[in-house]
């Protein structure tokens, strides 16, 4: 169009980047202000003494021992797995690559909750029916460990390297086999000199993704971690802000380790990107032609039962676990039909306080985040996909930042900006975990919708123009409906992870506006395991009905569109 | 010697015959063509020839030596076939050099350092990219990957190349050049070729013998010329190049289009082998001549300028022919009546 | 009425300047093609006219209104025209009856003329019983005619065309081809159409502009004229397969490696420095006498054609003749044969225009 000064374009970058800073930005840059800057002025020096401080450089060599302990583990199981189901002839195939996403669905907090119930060294029902079973005196697991925190997240992360690798096993073109297949190769040498290289960046990929999961999380390791005083930088963060009362020192520790955590997720994040975008690996075809497929042969039924043991011991052990316990009348009752009851499912629905509570705000939270993340992420991505002025390098930045800044740290910034700093006082209050809660998903909603954006060419909306529609009716007509399943996907993106997370509310909760998983957490950490497992168990309920209600909502949208 | 010799090979895929009792030889040392449109079972052909898809029915030998056997379940692997492949899609490897690319086959024989190096060099000398050897084929343009795929196919010296579609993905200057080099290639080093390609007028180019496919069905085996000049069938002419069906009927001695009796009797004799009353003329837009007055009678529906060339659409009766004419000839108006004269034509059995 | 007038238009990106004081007219009624390669600023053009973007500087005019330049741009919305874009730009959230039906939600059309409107179009472009279909459910050749369609329905003075066939199968463009021309005809439309694909050109225009790599309208005129009397040797070798031979005079008799020929070369000779002679494959062929001296380098049977590289002079020819003919004679020659070459016509240019060539 002809040059103009300020228009309606410029008026939606300013208020996108005005957005973006104020719920983004200006949380993460305390968090460094505050970290860094004492009285005034840049103190480095003191900041790193508290690094060296016993418990924090502890916190710091767990968290770097676990996230590359998960990393392994879960890429070897999944590139195994993803190998064994894409790439061989292994019956049941489909089903089996449906069920090793499963894990992905469960919250791993309440899969570590059952693990702590099956596994802890005391009281945990396996080990103790093993050490009656063998007349042990000491228990054989102790899920209560490092090794223990590591095991269970790799069970519920390892599908972030399936799915790539899968993915990528899939897509690969199959000439390229089939070129060193006639070149002389056996399938020793090609899966070697052929197939693992190109997988690399998938793999890559899969494990980055892992490794940032893991640094940031804090379910796991607080449930099988801190009564053992086994700390992560998440965790320390949580017990030097609650045990502390929000003492100057405490959260000076906690931003500390916050900048920490953001940076490590920022160094990773960029070790991916250059991974991908290396560009030699094209590897994806356009002909749809079969892989090459390893026969198994003898192998074939004793792995596949190895395929469904291990979903049955990670998925389906945990969650009839958790349904079991959340039935019985007082924790460690045997599990007879008289000491069952349903009793605790609708006492914890209808009658207790605490828990319609937190159901309440989580599904109010998860709503209102969802809807307004997606909305503003839909101006912002159009702002960021089909307007051609300068300074859109800036939302760019500023939408990828959160992407790499885990829970806690979000809340810790919201906590820093939103008590009373500039006027405005949220603590305690739901505003401050929904205002973490767009900060947190605002890059999820920014993926989708740009994506859906992008779909939309352009010659659509001029089309629509030569048609005589003006500037905005086109946007109306065409580009909204087109959008509209992206949006829905972004909404749902947003929706059921907020729903379900622990992470950043357990860090703002209020004693009225707990979530669904800072109630488990708690009556876990109160040591109401009944109650803890039968609210998992409807959390678990209300999940699965999410995903499957998500999956015909965007089934439907797909056919109809 | 590698002569190439399918016998009776048939293929299916769950209820679909791909391809139908084959019986082929390749002689050694020629450039052979598979000609089809897609889906008419070459490409399968082909994989069954390198032993990445194996027999319903029949065998394969290279030379004495069987390859493929269905009967007695034999399938000798295709890294063990020694054959040079070269893909539609080049296949070439983004995660090596283009001289480990090239080198590869021969590591996995397991030659000498030495060996390897001299090979190696040779193969990329004669494909022209001695230059770039330690360049990057993400950094390569599709012609350029093509000849590493070429190069890496010739490295091993093999007897037979198989070539499946590999000019597709090309633009056409670079395709028209690439024939080249690849029968130079050919000629130097004296391998046998199995071309696989949907372009009949690649295939003709390429070729000193071709077959056209259709269904599965082999359709004609012979040189490019023999092919087109006496094509054994209605789907090979109109596959060969662009054909005119008319179907005319001759009775006591004079020929009249069917469904268009006004039009006049055509000056053309019934070729022998035809008995039946009705049957189908064809013959090509070039071949066709047109006047004033005289000939068959029809009218131009359609002039189109191509620059070297004007084509007319001229509808005779119910049917519509397709006429090229030099630039320079006498042009008709679209809506004149026109003669037509056909210089040269085929006949097939109606239907 | 459906006149366009582009006035010395400019446009530039950045640095770039893809446009520099191109003008042009296209006549009512009239079919008028952009030819060039790709690059050439011709879809810029297109855009232009379209309203799409503004020109730096210039005029355009639409059937004699002022639409772009002297300070004011009329937005595409306002220009009353019909665009079909290369990739169809149908919209898939819409039946074919809405989508063809959506630019007369700005006329004021009754209801029931609106559809009897839409049917009318969709009869015509072979669709009329597909009106409840979605475009996913449709071939690549029949969303291009929802596009058609689309572009026809209000009844548009003028139609650009944006490569609409370049997606489409040999077959189906040339289908398409006749099926534009026709509609051409039938609604009066002034049509800008705009391709790099010459068959399309020669076949679809009342006349041509040829664009060079530069923007430049180097030649315009009748499909006839600009094939076969180019205005520069560029226009000739864009337009075609050519070769060029090396000519040398000796008064009136012209020569080619020394060998004299019996045909008048066509155009006026360079004033200074050396002449070529430029002819397409058709226009030469292989004789078993006489000729100029060559020798065969490459013989390819294309089907109805065999096509030959021929050196002669240093230079390789490209030379093809009917297949028919060449068996009819002394049949396939060999590569290597010394053979003759006869001239069937050339026409003259400056060798220094030749540089660049490879």
């Amino acid at each position: 169009m002809r040059p103009r000064r300020f228009g309606t374009a410029e008026l939606l970058l300013l208020l996108s980047i005005l957005i973006l800073v104020v719920v983004v930005a200006i949380p993460i840059l305390l968090i460094f202000w505050n970290a860094f800057v004492v009285e005034g002025k840049p103190d480095f020096l003191r900041a790193l003494a508290l690094l060296k401080e016993p418990d924090t450089l502890e916190a710091l060599k767990n968290s770097l021992v676990i996230a590359g302990g998960t990393t392994v583990l879960s890429t070897i199981i999944g590139v195994f797995f993803a190998w064994l189901v894409s790439r061989t002839d292994l019956p049941y195939k489909g089903t089996m690559k449906v069920l090793f996403l499963v894990p992905f669905m469960l919250p791993s907090f309440i899969g570590a909750l059952a693990w702590k119930i099956l596994l802890s060294p005391r009281g945990g029902h396996i080990n103790r029916l093993l050490m009656d079973l063998f007349h042990l005196e000491d228990p054989v697991f102790n899920i209560m460990s490092l090794g223990g925190i590591i095991a269970v997240e790799t069970m519920y992360l390892f599908p972030f390297v399936f799915i790539q690798v899968s993915g990528a096993l899939e897509r690969m073109d199959p000439t390229l086999e089939e070129a060193a297949r006639i070149s002389g190769a056996g399938l020793f040498t090609i899966t070697r000199r052929i197939t693992l290289p190109l997988m690399m960046p998938s793999i890559l990929a899969g494990a980055l993704l892992v490794a940032l999961y893991s640094l940031a999380h804090f379910g796991v390791p607080a449930i099988l971690g801190t009564e053992r005083n086994i700390f992560i930088i998440p965790t320390k963060i949580y017990e030097k802000i609650y045990a502390s009362g929000g003492n100057f020192e405490a959260i000076r520790t906690g931003t500390m380790l916050s900048s920490i955590l953001v940076l490590s997720a920022a160094a990773i994040l960029y070790v991916q990107s250059l991974v991908l975008s290396s560009g030699r690996f094209q590897v994806i075809s356009g002909k749809s032609m079969r892989p090459m497929v390893l026969k198994l042969r003898g192998l074939k039924w004793p792995l596949l039962i190895l395929s469904v043991v291990y979903i049955a011991l990670t998925v389906v052990l945990p969650t009839a676990t958790i349904f079991l316990v959340g039935t019985l009348k007082t924790y460690g009752l045997a599990f007879k039909l008289e000491n069952m009851t349903l009793d605790n499912f609708t006492y914890i629905l209808f009658k207790w306080e605490l828990t319609r509570d937190a159901i309440w705000n989580s599904f109010y939270l998860s709503l209102c985040a969802a809807a307004v993340t997606m909305l503003i992420g839909t101006l912002i991505s159009y702002v960021l996909v089909k307007t051609k002025i300068r300074g859109k390098f800036l939302l760019e930045f500023l939408g990828v930042l959160p992407f790499s800044v885990p829970g806690t740290v979000i809340a810790l910034g919201v906590i820093l900006m939103w008590s009373g700093r500039f006027g405005v006082n949220l603590y305690n209050t739901a505003w401050i975990i929904f205002v973490a809660y767009i900060a947190r998903y605002m890059a999820f909603a920014l993926k989708s919708t740009s994506a859906a954006l992008e779909q939309v060419h352009d010659s659509l909306e001029e089309a629509a123009r030569a048609c005589g529609a003006t500037k905005w009716q086109a946007m109306k007509d065409v580009v909204l409906p087109l959008i509209k399943p992206g949006m829905v996907a972004a909404f749902f993106l947003i929706f059921l992870p907020a729903l379900r997370e622990l992470t950043t509310s357990v860090l703002l909760y209020g004693p009225h506006t707990r979530t669904i998983g800072v109630a488990i957490y708690t009556l876990n950490e109160d040591g109401e395991t009944v109650y803890a497992a039968a609210l998992a168990a409807i959390a678990l309920v209300i999940i699965m009905l999410g995903q499957v209600l998500i999956k015909r909502v965007t089934r439907a949208k797909i056919e109809s569109a | 010697m590698a002569t190439v010799t399918l016998s009776h090979v048939t293929k299916r895929f769950g209820g679909v015959t791909a391809v139908r009792d084959l019986d082929l030889e390749i002689r050694d040392g020629e450039c052979f063509s598979l000609l089809g449109p897609s889906g008419c079972g070459k490409t399968t052909t082909l994989r069954m020839l390198a032993g990445f898809e194996d027999l319903d029915e029949g065998e394969i030998r290279v030379g004495d030596r069987v390859f493929s056997n269905s009967a007695q379940r034999y399938y000798l692997p295709p890294e063990k076939r020694d054959f040079g492949m070269v893909f539609q899609a080049f296949a070439v490897w983004p995660h090596l050099n283009i001289f480990d690319n090239v080198a590869f086959p021969l590591q996995i024989k397991g030659l000498s350092r030495a060996d390897i190096q001299e090979k190696t060099r040779r193969a990329l000398a004669d494909t022209g990219l001695l230059k770039v050897q330690h360049a990057f084929p993400g950094e390569l343009s599709g012609g350029e990957k093509q000849r590493i795929a070429l190069a890496r196919a010739i490295a091993i010296n093999p007897q037979v190349m198989l070539l499946d579609e590999p000019l597709s993905n090309l633009d056409p200057k670079l395709r028209e050049e690439m024939r080249f080099e690849i029968k130079d290639l050919q000629r130097r080093l004296g391998f046998t070729i199995v071309f696989v390609t949907h372009d009949q007028a690649e295939a003709m180019a390429i070729s000193d013998r071709m077959l056209v496919m259709r269904d599965g069905v082999l359709q004609q085996v012979g040189s490019p010329i023999d092919i087109y000049e006496q094509p054994a069938s209605r789907f090979v002419f109109s596959f060969i190049g662009l054909s005119n069906f008319l179907p005319v009927e001759t009775r006591e001695g004079a020929t009249f289009v069917q469904g268009a009796p006004e039009a006049g009797p055509l000056a053309i004799v019934r070729p022998e082998h035809l008995r039946e009353a009705p049957w189908t003329l064809a013959c090509r837009p070039t071949h066709v001549d047109l006047q004033a007055e005289g000939g068959l009678r029809g009218i131009v529906v359609r002039r189109v300028y191509l620059g070297e060339v004007v084509e007319y659409r001229v509808r005779v009766g119910p049917h519509e022919l397709r006429i090229q004419k030099g630039a320079r000839d006498q042009v008709f108006e679209e809506g004149a009546t026109v003669g037509l004269t056909f210089r040269q034509y085929l006949g097939y059995p109606e239907g | 009425m459906g006149r366009v007038s582009v006035e010395s238009v400019a446009k530039a990106y950045g640095p770039k300047r893809v446009l520099q004081d191109l003008s042009l007219a296209v006549e009512d009624g009239e079919c008028f093609t952009l030819l060039g390669p790709s690059g050439c600023g011709k879809t810029v053009l297109l855009r232009l006219v379209a309203g799409f973007e503004a020109p730096d500087a210039g005029e355009i005019h639409i059937g004699g209104r002022l639409v772009s330049g002297r300070g004011t741009h009329t937005p595409p919305e306002a220009r009353n025209l019909g665009v079909v874009f290369q990739d169809y730009a149908v919209w898939p959230h819409l039946t074919v009856s809405a989508n063809t039906a959506y630019p007369l939600k700005f006329r004021t059309d009754e209801a029931p003329q609106r559809a009897a409107a839409v049917q009318g179009v969709l009869d015509q472009v072979g669709l009329g019983a597909l009106g409840e279909r979605y475009p996913s459910q449709l071939s690549g050749g029949q969303q291009q005619r929802v596009a058609l369609a689309r572009a026809l329905v209000a009844h548009p003075e003028v139609l650009l065309l944006d490569e609409p066939l370049s997606n489409l199968d040999a077959n189906l463009r040339e289908e398409m081809r006749f099926e534009i021309k026709d509609l051409q005809r039938h609604h009066g439309a002034t049509i800008l159409y705009v391709t790099h694909d010459q068959e399309v050109a020669l076949a679809l225009s009342d006349r041509i502009g040829i664009q060079d790599q530069t923007g430049r309208l180097r030649q315009v005129g009748t499909p006839r004229e600009v094939f076969d009397q180019p205005a520069d040797l560029e226009v000739f070798r864009f337009l075609g397969v050519t070769s060029f031979v090396d000519l040398t005079f000796d008064g009136e008799q012209a020569l080619i490696a020394g060998t004299p020929i019996d045909l008048r070369p066509e155009g006026p000779r360079p004033g200074t420095g050396a002449a070529v002679g430029g002819f397409r494959p058709m226009e030469a062929e292989l004789v078993s006498e006489g000729g100029v001296p060559g020798i065969v380098k490459r013989v390819a049977l294309l089907g109805a054609v065999v096509d030959f590289r021929v050196e002669v002079g240093g230079r390789e020819l490209r030379i093809q003749q009917e297949t028919s003919e060449v068996m009819a004679g002394s049949g396939l020659p060999k590569e290597g044969q010394p053979c003759g070459v006869r001239f069937h016509r050339l026409r003259t240019f400056a060798a220094a225009a030749l540089t660049g060539e490879a």
